[in-house]
């Protein structure tokens, strides 16, 4: 193989990932060529290792390396609540805040028919067994703030009204910081419904 | 360097890099403008509510090599009834999803534009109504050049009171002439109620009483129209029975 065919195909493979143009995929991968190789081998070990090591959560759907992973796992954790997120990386930001101390559960998406993902496509079916053998007392719902993520938490409150549990959605509302007059009217709209007393 | 100002519905919004989105959104020109939205993906970002899916909004574009960029949002209506109710965003999902397929770049569909805007308002104002989500469409397809004929056959244009609807033939086909073509089978009541959804408006069809059969019936002539129309590539009119079935509100 040549210098510019390994080259090409180092390129070619970093315009596999989501976002990544041809431009941004030749920036990257010269700076690959320019790390030192010792570097290079633990990226590369660092890749294949985490595809082979990481595995699906068979209790709440999150990315984990041992099964259950070490949220569903770990005792200290409140049985009470169960945390509804649509991906992986929503687990991570919730768990930066420190403030929650119960269940997740990974829908792997949200409801988006102009994707052509209905209901079955989700991580749900699994949930409502979970919720019948855990009997959690609530689900908290935290899909995204757009369409997708408010017609899956429509949805779920439907699906869930047998189950007689407590549902509630993350607050909709203005975000920490800066001046009131440029929030835009949908967020102040959606601040304004879901006030609360002081 | 050229500003150029759009008013439209957003239709669709495709991921782009880490935080950002490719924005499809159909014009009062009555064309599929697409610009990036940086930083709309972020919480925080003072585009990602403008860009929110259905909504009505005035957008000013930057626009250079490529892809315009958003520079100006300004929301006229998100119609937020439409979002609260599952039944309406399920019925605003397959709009969205028309108006991206049915609409070309420079399409200058602008008794589209009207027409769509009409649908989204009775939706925000009004029940979801199967009926007239039917109307919408049939009425939709006839603004694109694809009205179909109903009372004459599309091939030997003898007057006819059943026979199968051909959409490539332009309509109603007669038995005589059946044997040349395919389609979905009609009877004298369907043809009535298909000629009575092209002339009604949207509030008259919400107050039609046609049977459950005959509704349904309906239903499956014009998603066939539909799944011809768009070549098959639709996936929001799949989750029809979806919305139908449940009925919800969120607070
Ligand atoms: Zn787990
Ligand atoms: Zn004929």
């Amino acid at each position: 193989m040549r210098y510019y065919d390994s080259l090409a195909r180092l390129i070619a493979q970093f315009q596999k990932l989501p976002g990544i143009g041809s431009k941004t995929a030749q920036r990257l991968a010269f700076y690959i060529l320019k790390m030192p190789e010792p570097e290079v081998r633990e990226f590369a070990a660092a890749l294949v290792e985490a595809r082979a090591k990481l595995l699906t959560c068979s209790v709440c759907g999150n990315m984990t390396d041992s099964d259950p992973c070490h949220i569903c796992s770990d005792p200290r954790r409140e049985r009470k609540y169960i945390c509804v997120v649509q991906e992986p990386r929503d687990v991570l930001a919730l768990e930066r805040t420190n403030e929650y101390r119960g269940q997740y559960h990974v829908l792997n998406g949200a409801i988006s028919p102009l994707d052509g993902i209905g209901p079955d496509e989700l991580n749900i079916k699994s949930l409502l067994a979970r919720i019948r053998q855990e009997k959690p007392e609530e689900i908290i719902v935290a899909t995204n703030p757009n369409v997708q993520g408010e017609a899956t938490a429509m949805y779920l409150a439907q699906i869930l009204k047998p189950f007689d549990i407590r549902v509630t959605r993350l607050a909709l509302g203005l975000p920490v910081g800066g001046d009131l007059e440029y929030a835009d009217e949908m967020t102040l709209a959606r601040a304004l419904e879901g006030r609360k007393k002081i | 360097m050229r500003l150029e100002k759009h008013t439209g519905f957003v239709v669709y919004g495709f991921p782009l890099g880490e935080a950002d989105q490719i924005v499809s959104c159909f014009t009062s020109e009555g064309n599929l403008v697409k610009f990036i939205a940086k930083g709309s993906r972020k919480i925080k970002s003072r585009f990602a509510a403008s860009v929110q899916l259905f909504n009505l909004a005035e957008f000013v574009l930057y626009k250079s090599k490529g892809l315009p960029y958003l520079r100006q949002a300004a929301i006229i209506d998100s119609f937020a009834p439409v979002r609260r109710d599952w039944q309406k965003s399920g019925a605003a999902f397959a709009v969205a999803e028309l108006c991206r397929l049915l609409i070309g770049e420079e399409a200058g569909e602008q008794a589209v534009f009207r027409h769509v805007l009409a649908y989204m308002l009775h939706l925000r104002d009004r029940d979801y109504v199967p009926l007239t989500f039917d109307a919408f469409r049939w009425q939709l397809a006839a603004a694109l050049g694809y009205g179909m004929q109903t009372e004459r056959c599309a091939i030997c244009r003898q007057a006819a009171r059943s026979g199968c609807m051909d959409w490539s033939q332009g309509g109603l086909v007669c038995p005589r002439c059946r044997s040349r073509t395919g389609g979905v089978g009609v009877d004298v009541r369907h043809l009535a109620l298909l000629r009575t959804l092209s002339r009604c408006s949207f509030a008259e069809s919400d107050k039609l009483a046609v049977n459950g059969n005959l509704q349904r019936h309906c239903a499956r002539l014009v998603d066939d129209l539909i799944f011809w129309l768009t070549e098959g590539k639709t996936k929001a009119q799949a989750f029809r029975k979806l919305f139908e079935e449940l009925r919800c509100r969120s607070e």
